[in-house]
């Protein structure tokens, strides 16, 4: 910039323009000054000449340098910006000029990153998005707790009736009842979801159907009442074509014809899959007596203002209340209210196991940090004499750390951009999945989507990130004695960061151990939950549902009915049994009675044993592969003219007859028809692989045919490839009767474990991750020291040691270092492990041979990431070695 | 255009007062009567945002006078363009500094 000597002295608005100089960013204090003292002698001048320099016009000056001030706090926002540019300009140079190094870094980092976000959107969708039901916070599920078994049930139909009469704590309380019913009319006859629901349940969920549609009246949910149907969204498109007049429209449901009174929101999601809803029209008197039981889905709204325990307080009381009206000898049915905010229950078991997912998934993050700074601190080694340079020219500590922090944070920017393209693709993976089986319903209420809030979560860890692989090495490395270890030619101590180093791989080994025995137990228990045995035999058994509509008005139809259908699929090419029965293990039905040995008098205070009732057919047994162990089964001859007969399975029939043989002896189930214990079968487990062994009770079907039933074929062929001549069986008995559910008892088992399975894979890929991200980490802290002591390798292959001296010199300092970091990460994991106990199946949180194993594995990587550099180090020709500073 | 600024009567003053030809910092500060701490960060803003651009005046005119050179500003056609926006909302700006004289850069 020209500028010229002033020829005066300098007046006082001189003086003070550079006073005032000194504040101004150091790049436009030139152009500042001179700008200001040029205007200023121009004008000091002009009235010098004019002979008006007098000591107003001298005021004035003064008066209008003072305004540089202003000018002066202005410039002061471009200081920042100018530095900040210098640095990002200058770290995205640095990044540019190390491909490798960055390339490195970033991958590293995008892993790291990208399986935090994939997690996290999980735990997003299912923990913190609230339900998508206006005021969803306000919605709990209603239960009640048995007083004798401690066990929760769902809420009978009775209480729930007082409970919508009488509640004022509530805002409203829907009663909630799912099957499938089969849909006749407008095309094929199809099988879809019916959910039977009060008249409270759409107010309750906030919801109302489309204009033009209107939800079900109070008289409409009552017996008797009209019948009428309201459609999803879904099913009015898709069978309807999305009619517009579709009100009015009647639609078959198991041959009862329901008029259309209104099509809910297409974005509507319902606590279960539906089509179509109908009034569940609880019968008052029924139910007062004790008749026809209904036990369903309560879910009721809080009123603004009012906590759930009080809520819960009154509806115990009204429950009490109710049961004190009932008449004389009618069956107690006592339990205490229980209130579950309505997410929560929803989610239920599977919070432990995000968040121990997400907690592992932190542990990779940390990995890949320590991966990255230890990058950070060997690229150091290169940069040293620009950093001295740096220094010299008179760059503050502060100045270089934040310059280098830049730079991490332009790699964190990196990673976590790369990382949100690998979170993407994981949360189409998880899309992929049946959410329903892993997640449960809540899977399908909240769909995993990258959202905000997922988004602002990536951008804070990459931030958080960034400074946190980068601090330690920017901190270390701007030391001021940077410059004095120059000149020792780089074998001076601390200032290459190696206890640094070292301390970062120690840590990536412990908390990669810690991962890896997570994983390992994970495996453990999922091989020894498909180890178990559930009683039956799973393999090449081919299962399907039924349910038979109300025109099989009587039990001899549908004897008739089952009796054809038996026959017709034992008929069947490649078919060894056929088995029929009401309880079809892992469909989560397991209704029961109450049993009563007939000739055994109540004991006082004691309740009435309970267990699911069956009825099957003789074969069942056979078919599913459950062992006789006493007696006999049931026989064709068990028909409904014949005496009743049951068989008992074998913890049953040890509970009830502790010292007796139960053979011969009479039992009722539900106040039913006696019947005569001839059998003792072995036990099975209904609700799955981890569930417990059901005591059940089976009967004849024969003598109480039901309407909905299961069908069980044993093939000698590919189970699977049954299932279309199973259908057409059903079919060419009754062509409107869809067959519903058809799947191989190996499917059923395999998604019964789909939670786990889920669980598995992931913390099993994080640890496969955590492994290789520390074995990379231990071949880089080797690869140094290699490096950093080749003079001294030199001198010692010139004084004749063997190469395998060298290599064991490397590997036992890499390995003492490991070693270290393996015992503090068993430590930790026997500490940490107790958090997953929920998780596991028969494995102890400490179980030794998973936590050997996985020290070995360990090593062994670690063995080979030190052998490789050391190799290295000893092939080196000494005379190169010596030359080497 | 979408110049940047925000024309308040301030801005719009010292812009008109630019392409009267007042273009040394002080002499917008006689002209206009606003404050030294006021013109001189408008016109940083003004050339941050390619309003107005800057330069030395030319080495002789200030060697000439013994004095060192001093900057002058100029409108840019953004800035021409906020002007005549400006003349739009403050309708009495076109006369605000009619009759005076208009020194230019090159004169002494």
């Amino acid at each position: 910039m020209p500028g010229h000597d002033k020829q005066r002295p300098a007046s006082l608005p001189q003086r003070l323009i550079a006073f005032i100089g000194v504040i101004v960013p150091r790049r436009f204090r030139a152009r500042f000054r001179q700008e200001w003292e040029a205007e200023l002698q121009y004008r000091e001048a002009l009235l010098a000449r004019w002979e008006r320099l007098d000591w107003r016009n001298k005021f004035e000056l003064l008066w209008r340098s003072a305004g540089a001030f202003r000018d002066a706090l202005w410039l002061q926002q471009l200081r920042w910006e100018d530095e900040m540019i210098q640095d990002l300009r200058f770290g995205l140079r640095m990044l540019w000029k190390n491909p490798g190094f960055t390339l490195t870094a970033v991958v590293t980092l995008a892993l790291g990153i990208g399986a935090n976000t994939g997690v996290f959107s999980v735990v997003n969708a299912l923990v913190l998005r609230p339900l998508p039901f206006p005021d969803s916070e306000r919605l709990v599920w209603v239960e009640e707790v048995s007083k004798q078994t401690s066990t929760s049930n769902p809420a009978w139909g009775g209480h729930f009736l007082a409970w919508q009469e009488q509640s004022r704590a509530l805002a409203g309380i829907a009663a909630i009842d799912s099957g499938t019913r089969t849909l006749v009319g407008a095309g094929e006859p199809e099988r879809v979801e019916v959910g039977a629901v009060s008249a409270g349940c759409l107010p309750v969920l906030g919801v109302e159907p489309l204009p033009g549609g209107r939800n079900f009246t109070a008289a409409e949910d009552k017996p008797g009442g009209e019948r009428v149907a309201i459609l999803s969204h879904g099913l009015w498109q898709r069978r309807f074509g999305g009619e517009p007049n579709i009100v009015g429209h009647t639609v078959t449901l198991n041959d009862a014809a329901f008029t259309v009174i209104g099509v809910l929101p297409a974005n509507f999601r319902f606590l279960y899959r539906f089509d179509v809803l109908v009034p569940l029209a609880l019968d008052p008197q029924q139910q007062l007596a004790g008749e026809k039981r209904y036990y369903g889905t309560t879910v009721a709204r809080l009123r603004p203002g009012v906590p759930l325990e009080q809520a819960q307080a009154e509806m115990d009381t009204v429950q009490q209340h109710y049961e004190m009206s009932r008449p004389e000898g009618s069956q107690r049915i006592e339990g205490r209210t229980r209130l579950v905010p309505l997410q929560e229950y929803l989610l239920g078991e599977r919070r432990r196991p995000l968040l121990v997912l997400l907690g592992a998934v932190a542990l990779v993050l940390l990995i890949a940090c320590a991966n990255v700074a230890n990058l950070l601190l060997a690229r150091a080694a290169t940069r040293q004499k620009e950093l001295a340079i740096r220094v010299a020219l008179g760059a503050g500590r502060l100045r270089l750390v934040r310059q280098m922090l830049t730079e991490c944070l332009l790699l964190a920017a990196g990673g976590g951009a790369t990382g949100l393209l690998l979170a993407y693709w994981l949360v189409s993976l998880l899309g992929s999945l049946n959410s329903t089986d892993t997640f449960g319903e809540l899977g399908r209420l909240s769909a995993i989507t990258i959202d905000r809030r997922v988004l602002g979560f990536t951008l804070l860890t990459s931030l958080a990130t960034g400074v946190l692989f980068g601090l330690l090495p920017a901190l270390r490395l701007s030391r001021p004695d940077v410059h004095t270890s120059l000149k020792e030619g780089g074998r001076g101590g601390g200032i290459h960061g190696r206890g640094l180093r070292s301390a970062l791989m120690v840590s990536e080994v412990a908390l990669a151990i810690v991962l890896l025995v997570g994983a390992g137990l994970l495996i453990r228990s999922f091989v020894k939950l498909l180890r178990v045995d559930p009683g039956y035999r799973a393999e090449n058994l081919l299962t399907a549902r039924l349910a038979l509509p109300p025109r099989y008005s009587n039990d001899a139809q549908r004897v008739q009915f089952y009796e054809r259908i038996l026959q017709r699929l034992a008929a069947l090419p490649g078919v060894a049994s056929v088995g029929a029965t009401t309880h079809l293990p892992l469909t989560g039905y397991n209704m029961g009675a109450g049993l009563h040995v007939e000739g055994r008098p109540p004991r006082a205070g004691e309740t009435e044993p309970s267990a699911p009732v069956a009825r099957v057919n003789p074969d069942y047994f056979r078919t599913m592969g459950i062992p006789l162990r006493a007696g006999r089964l049931l026989s064709d001859g068990d028909t409904e003219r014949a005496p009743g007969v049951a068989v008992l399975s074998e913890t049953l029939a040890r509970r009830l007859f502790p010292d007796e043989d139960p053979l011969g002896k009479r039992i009722t189930t539900g106040g039913g028809p006696g019947t005569t214990i001839i059998g003792v079968v072995g036990d099975i487990r209904y609700t799955g692989l981890d569930g417990e062994i059901e005591q059940a009770v089976y009967l004849s079907y024969r003598q109480l045919p039901r309407a909905g039933m299961a069908l069980l074929v044993r093939s000698t062929v590919e189970p699977a490839s049954l299932a279309p001549a199973l259908r057409n069986a059903v079919h060419e008995i009754d062509p409107a009767l869809p067959v519903y559910d058809v799947m191989t008892m190996d499917e059923r088992l395999s998604r019964s474990v789909a939670a786990r399975r889920f669980n598995l894979l992931l913390l099993g890929g994080f640890a496969a991750l955590a492994l290789v991200l520390a074995g990379v980490g231990v071949y880089g802290v080797i690869a140094y020291l290699v490096t950093r002591r080749t003079h001294e390798v030199g001198i010692r292959l010139a004084l004749g040691a063997q190469s395998a001296d060298v290599v064991r010199l490397f590997i036992r300092q890499g390995m003492a270092l490991v070693a270290f970091g393996v015992a503090l990460g068993l430590v930790g994991a026997f500490a940490l492990t107790r958090v997953m106990k929920s998780l596991l199946f028969g494995v102890g949180a400490g179980d030794p041979l998973t936590f050997a194993g996985v020290a070995l594995l360990l090593s062994l990587v670690a063995l080979a990431a030190c052998w490789l550099p050391a190799r290295r180090a000893a092939r080196t020709s000494p005379l190169v070695a010596l030359r080497h500073e | 255009m979408d110049h940047g600024i925000k024309l308040s009567y301030t801005t719009a003053v010292i812009l008109q007062a630019l392409d009267n030809g007042y273009q040394y910092g002080f002499d917008i500060i006689d002209v206009t009567g606003l404050p030294s701490g006021t013109v001189y960060p408008a016109l940083r803003r003004f050339e941050e945002v390619g309003v107005v651009t800057s330069r030395w005046e030319a080495e002789e005119v200030a060697e000439r006078e013994q004095r060192s050179p001093r900057r002058y500003y100029e409108l840019t056609k953004a800035g021409r363009s906020a002007l005549a926006e400006a003349r739009e909302r403050y309708r009495a700006l076109g006369d605000l500094f009619a009759g005076a004289k208009k020194p230019r850069p090159s004169d002494a």
